[in-house]
């Protein structure tokens, strides 16, 4: 806890000091009619929003369930970086049009000495970020390790250890975030420092302008780029959690095989996989068993299966078959088929043959969830199940797993 | 339908930023080029709302993206509003810079006109996009609605039913094959809720006839998809909102401004430029005392000036204050938190007041995108035979919250196991305690979020493993299998 406030602080007083920068760099900017300062202005300015969004990303994260969250608030991490990232391209394509307009119209930068003065300020105190920065955010990641109890020489130890480095990696999402950024604002001061002393040593005065004018612009857009080249990846990267992609270690295809494989699946269906926030991996799925001593003999390896894939909260329903359903669809989407828009993949086409039919089916099955494609027939297959009891279930032609290997909807491909 | 009218917009704006730059080449305005520029913005917008779009139509599940790609448009919308903030904060940083050094507006008449052009298309596309603005916002809250909002669509099932299936007749809506497995006599009581659930529907079918008429399209159009709509909307809007001013500004100007004319003195008491001030100060003056005094002009009055940095800074104030719902409710979707209209703790305890029902415990509620939310739950169950009969209330629970998919996931208690009551049977081992999206259960307030109460779990499986993981090399993969048996082997006799 010491840690943390400590760090804290740092962080609280590095913000106000980026405050303080951001508001004289961009004063000097107009000021001096420098474009490149108001370029690094910007950018000191999305690291402090960075670090603010880092600083209430964390407390944020601690909160485990919450009456308005039940996952927490672990995500704020990621929406923190996206919102920031996407504010600093906005930023930085304002910066882009205003160079565009610098080169249709030239402007010298005038009080050479001033902006060289705030220019190399600014550099130091990127450089004083960057060093902060370093030393205070690498250390916090060790100790959570030693307290799960793992004992590094586990038998898992490769997988292990391989993941936990993954989840170092990714849990500095944010973190990261901030660092690219402080390089980039280096580079950007550096930049102003060379179009400053450029003016300074030779100043224009009142001529007309030279090649001299079209520095600022050129270098500003280079600085653009190289921020622009920093800010997408992390857009990408927290793209994909927020739009529930499957993580980016989990290989689906190979995960459903070895699903397949359980003994004692007949088939399952509305398999997802998801990342809640870095590292924590979320699946649900639907298992098709013969009997309930089936099911729970296989919740085990099933959950085996998605240990070693990296997911560790499944969340398993079974479902029993029985003669009458198909063994394609899903035994319990929701109680009534008027919900069918609402599930998160429609089971409105019917199953047909087994393995073309299971093909065919995952295009049609969430095919536009919410598009009808203007039929509106509520009974389809879903069909009733009343009284069947056991022995019918065991009629039920009980197609070998690896017959059912090719049938399980939800996300096969 | 959305794509066509983004489009033709996108065509339009991108078609008049053109012009505008065409214009201000020509005419050499300045000011010209930066208002194309804010037109690039709101092209830009369109852009990304046409890709949310896009990707949201893809809903079947992909290799990539399990759910689909149906939150595009949160995302979209999200884009935009955040692209709205740094516009609006560009805005801000001008308006105070004109504030210390005013401009003034050359060739207003040129400004005038081409304000007028862009106020004309941005009304266009108020217009297009009005349907899914703010009053979309209602509709979005209708469409939250648990009960009724969804059925109607689909009518009731009673019409479409096939006759003389007597079974059909039991059963109109599908049953989880959960239950299927029990007796006629369960049969009976579903056969009760099966009607009571049908008098619910027909109710809630005439209650919504007003909402009949609406055609399939626009049902469809789920609240992620005006989340998308309303960010273009705000965009058109602050877009328009510019021109306005613009077009004000320029009118105001070409009226009251008396501008310095080329020739002669003038003496700009607006413009802080000191040492030309002095000068002319004193020429005019010298001159003036030596002869006509009138002849010094001097430059208009100077609050017109100002007029340009309050109006944007009233028009940035407006565009924060629309902005930020938008803001908010798509950044709530996205932080998967609980939808609005949906109260975890009744439901909690509505799930937990079922016979049959122990504990309950990993209940997480989602929204996906618009009105397809998602719910899991661990539900414990003393054996297999009370899940089946209980199976279908809590779907039908879930179902009144307007959760309709749903994972549930049954857990039977082990044998000898009382303090187990709260606690999930199967967890993942321990020292996945990090990556499980919770660690503990939440029955209670869930205060325990340090990480030594969720390893202090007496989970039966958990505490099974423990030692294990103190173990060092002698372990492996077989030996955890061995031991997960003799659990699975006490569950077995638990449940027969």
């Amino acid at each position: 806890m010491g840690r943390y406030s400590g760090r804290s602080i740092r962080l609280i007083l590095m913000c106000v000091l980026s405050l303080a920068i951001f508001a004289i760099e961009i004063s000097v900017a107009y000021v001096g009619n420098s474009l490149s300062l108001a370029s690094d202005a910007f950018a000191v300015l999305s690291h402090l929003i960075s670090m603010i969004i880092g600083l209430f990303g964390v407390r944020f994260s601690r909160v485990k369930w919450h009456k308005a969250s039940t996952f927490g608030f672990s995500r704020a991490d990621v929406l923190g970086a996206f919102g920031n990232s996407v504010f600093a391209t906005a930023l930085m394509f304002s910066i882009f049009v205003e160079a565009i307009k610098r080169f249709i119209n030239p402007q010298k930068t005038e009080k050479a000495l001033l902006v060289l003065i705030i220019g190399i300020s600014g550099l130091f105190f990127n450089l004083l970020n960057y060093v902060i920065f370093m030393e205070c955010c690498y250390c916090r990641a060790p100790p959570r390790d030693t307290e799960t109890g793992d004992s590094p020489n586990d038998q898992k130890s490769p997988e292990v250890g391989s993941e936990k480095k993954k989840e170092k990696k990714s849990e500095a999402l944010n973190i990261r975030g901030v660092l690219l950024h402080v390089m980039g604002d280096a580079l950007g001061s550096v930049v102003v420092v060379v179009t400053a002393t450029i003016f300074y040593v030779r100043p224009l005065g009142d001529a007309s302008c030279n090649w001299q004018c079209y520095i600022d612009p050129s270098l500003t857009i280079i600085m653009v780029l190289i921020i622009l080249s920093s800010a997408f990846p992390l857009i990408k990267e927290t793209s994909t959690i927020l739009l529930q992609m499957v993580p980016k270690g989990v290989n689906m295809q190979l995960l459903t095989d070895r699903l397949a494989r359980v003994p004692g699946v007949s088939s399952f269906h509305e398999v997802h996989v998801w990342e809640l926030a870095s590292g924590k991996n979320i699946a649900t799925l639907h298992v098709k068993c013969q009997t309930p001593s089936d099911y729970q003999d296989a919740a085990y390896k099933i959950r085996k299966v998605f240990h070693e894939a990296g997911v560790h909260s499944v969340t398993i329903q079974p479902e029993y078959i029985d003669h009458k359903t198909s063994q394609l669809l899903c035994s319990s989407p929701c109680i009534s088929k008027a919900c069918d828009s609402q599930l998160c993949c429609s089971q409105r086409e019917p199953p047909r043959a087994k393995t073309n039919g299971y093909m065919e089916r995952r295009e049609s099955c969430p095919s536009a969830g919410h598009k009808d494609n203007g039929s509106r027939r509520t009974d389809i297959e879903i069909h009733i199940e009343d009284s069947a009891a056991e022995e019918s279930v065991k009629n039920v032609k009980n197609c070998d797993v690896s017959d059912d290997k090719s049938q399980s909807c939800g996300t096969r491909f | 339908n959305r794509r066509a009218r983004l489009l033709c917009m996108l065509a339009l704006t991108f078609l008049f930023f053109v012009v505008e730059v065409a214009v201000s080449r020509v005419t050499s305005s300045l000011a010209m080029l930066s208002d194309s520029f804010h037109m690039l913005s709101d092209v830009m917008a369109l852009v990304v709302a046409l890709v949310a779009v896009r990707f949201a139509q893809r809903t079947r599940a992909t290799k990539k993206n399990t759910f689909g790609w149906v939150r595009a448009e949160v995302m979209g919308a999200l884009v935009n509003a955040v692209f709205l903030t740094a516009l609006c904060f560009t805005i801000l940083l001008e308006a105070i810079e004109r504030f210390t050094e005013p401009h003034e507006i050359q060739q207003p008449l040129v400004v005038i006109a081409v304000g007028v052009a862009g106020l004309i298309i941005n009304l266009l596309g108020l217009c297009l996009f009005n349907h899914h603005g703010v009053g979309g916002h209602g509709h979005a809250h209708g469409h939250g609605h648990s009960h009724g909002g969804r059925q109607h669509p689909r009518g009731g099932p009673k019409p479409e039913q096939p006759p003389g299936d007597g079974e059909a007749a039991l059963h109109r809506e599908e049953t989880s094959t959960l239950v299927e497995n029990c007796s006629s006599s369960n049969g009976v009581s579903q056969e009760k809720l099966g009607d009571m659930k049908d008098d619910m529907s027909d109710v809630q079918v005439n209650g919504n006839a007003g909402h009949y008429p609406l055609d399939e399209e626009e049902v469809e159009e789920d609240s992620s998809a005006q989340l998308n709509m309303r960010g273009v909307f705000l965009h058109v809007f602050g877009d328009a909102l510019g021109s306005v001013i613009v077009v004000v500004n320029a009118l105001l100007f070409y009226g009251l401004w008396n501008p310095c004319p080329e020739d002669g003195p003038c003496f700009n008491p607006c413009v802080n430029n000191h040492c030309m001030e002095n000068a002319t100060l004193s020429q005019a003056l010298g001159r003036a005392n030596k002869s006509e005094q009138e002849s010094v002009t001097v430059a208009g009055p100077c609050w017109l000036l100002y007029l340009d940095p309050v109006l944007c800074l009233i028009m940035v104030c407006i565009l924060l204050y629309t902005t930020y719902p938008l803001l908010r409710e798509s950044a709530l979707i996205l932080l998967q938190t609980v939808p609005k209209q949906i109260d975890v703790h009744s439901l909690n305890s509505k799930l937990r007041t079922l016979e049959g029902v122990e504990a309950i415990h990993e209940l997480h509620i989602w929204q996906l995108a618009g009105s397809r939310i998602i719910g899991t739950a661990h539900i414990k169950c003393p054996d297999p035979s009370t899940y089946m009969m209980v199976a279908k209330r809590i779907k039908e629970i879930f179902h009144d919250e307007g959760i309709h998919a749903t994972t549930i996931q049954p857990e039977f208690a082990s044998v000898g196991s009382e303090s187990g009551r709260g606690k999930c049977e199967l967890p993942c081992r321990t020292q996945c305690a990090l990556k499980q999206c919770c660690g503990t259960g939440e029955d209670s307030t869930a205060k325990k979020t340090e990480k030594s109460s969720s390893l202090s779990i007496s989970c039966s499986e958990v505490v099974i493993e423990f030692p294990k993981t103190r173990r060092t090399k002698s372990e492996s993969i077989p030996s955890v299998k061995l031991e997960a048996n003799t659990d699975q082997n006490e569950q077995f006799e638990s449940s027969l």
